[in-house]
């Protein structure tokens, strides 16, 4: 199962980061940390990896369908 | 799969123009609209036990109430704490006989009020106005509006937003940092245009640095900490209600207010006579509550993880002060 990293930062804001969380479910964490931490998400960044994942879930549901 | 994302706990604005927002020397319009002063509020450094004592004092004075005195001349006073400090609420008895012989109401007025804290200040021989807070003004305009809906009306079309009450006789609101209300007694009344006007007052004799006012927005918005954030940095006196926190700190007064708009704090700094140890306070505040923040969240998160069927792997406290968290999601 994935993980949070979160870093609070001694000026009172919050980044976070998730690892090892399969498809766009790692959106879903962002209001998870809302609800944890009583934030307001100001943006969000999509990683390399984030995409990278999304083809992959791309090719394997283009190969499902073909099979 | 992964995100990085930046948030702001809900104890900040978020408004980039708040943090940038420098401060700036407060400005006054000074012009004395005479005829429609009706009120002056003067800021005392009066303590509860000297006000009955300078009052039995004054010749021909009348107790109406606990807190409001009658002078033969005319003068009304009623005393009532504000900002953490005693005013004196100064007015001319509307039905005086005295007073329809007086063609310049308004100026009586002012030279009444003046009179009386010169009084006070030979009896206590001492200033008795307090120095460099402000004295306030209230101006008074009658208005063709007979209801509440029109005046709302007036307002939207006006883009005032910052309504901060509104009954059926009396709307309060804020524009450019004056506070504004239209009133009227009964609904059979027009209503009238009552705005405060603020006018420092400053010891021109003192011959010292002068002493200024100034204003700032914050992007604090949850009072516990701010209050806890004053009282950490050697605050004292320090007074709060639902929308004000008000406090000393090293000679300096300070008045944080909500503002209606955007729920954070606006910031007043009374008593000024050193810009850049005004600004360092500012700064040092600034960082407290950041630190207060940051701690009052990490109390959340190790609190609340339990309840979400997570684990917190690893914790560490890096040089920058930032505390990194590494949840297992289970």
């Amino acid at each position: 199962m994935g993980k949070l990293k979160i870093k609070l930062l001694p000026d009172g804001t919050i980044e976070m980061e998730t690892k090892g969380i399969k498809g766009k479910k790692c959106l879903d964490y962002a209001k998870v940390l809302e609800q944890l931490a009583d934030v307001k998400t100001e943006k969000i960044d999509k990683t390399d990896e984030y995409y990278q994942d999304s083809y992959l879930e791309l090719d394997e549901s283009q190969h499902l369908s073909d099979n | 799969m992964s995100i990085v994302l930046k948030a702001f706990p809900m104890g900040f604005l978020i408004s980039p123009d708040a943090k940038n927002n420098k401060i700036s020397p407060k400005k006054y319009d000074l012009s004395l609209e005479k005829d429609n002063l009706k009120l002056v509020k003067v800021a005392t450094n009066l303590t509860p036990a000297q006000i009955p004592y300078l009052m039995a004092n004054l010749d021909e004075c009348t107790q109406i109430d606990a807190n409001t005195y009658k002078l033969d001349n005319g003068l009304n006073i009623h005393w009532e704490l504000y900002n953490g400090c005693y005013c004196a609420v100064l007015s001319m008895e509307e039905h005086s006989s005295i007073l329809n012989k007086i063609i310049d109401k308004a100026q009586t007025l002012v030279n009444y009020s003046e009179t009386l804290f010169n009084t006070f200040d030979v009896i206590l021989k001492k200033n008795t106005r307090d120095v460099g807070s402000e004295e306030i003004f209230y101006y008074c305009y009658n208005t063709p509006y007979k209801t509440k809906e029109e005046l709302l009306d007036l307002l939207k079309n006006n883009n005032i937003e910052n309504i901060s009450k509104q009954t059926e006789t009396e709307i309060r609101f804020r524009v450019n940092n004056k506070n504004y209300k239209y009133i009227r007694k009964d609904k059979k009344q027009n209503f009238y245009l009552e705005s405060e006007q603020k006018i420092p007052l400053v010891n021109i004799l003192s011959g010292q640095k002068p002493i200024t006012t100034k204003t700032q927005k914050t992007n604090y918005t949850y009072k516990e900490t701010l209050i806890k954030t004053l009282s950490e940095h050697g605050a004292t006196n320090i007074i709060s209600d639902e929308f004000n926190v008000t406090c000393e700190m090293f000679g300096m007064k300070l008045h944080y207010s909500k503002d209606f708009k955007n729920d954070a704090y606006n910031l007043e700094i009374m008593q000024i006579t050193d810009q850049s140890e005004c600004g360092q306070l500012l700064q040092d505040l600034d960082e407290e509550y950041g630190l207060n923040i940051q701690d009052l969240t990490y109390r959340k998160i190790l609190e609340r993880i339990k309840d979400k069927n997570m684990r917190l792997e690893s914790e560490e406290v890096n040089d920058d002060n930032s505390i990194v968290l590494t949840i297992d999601l289970g």
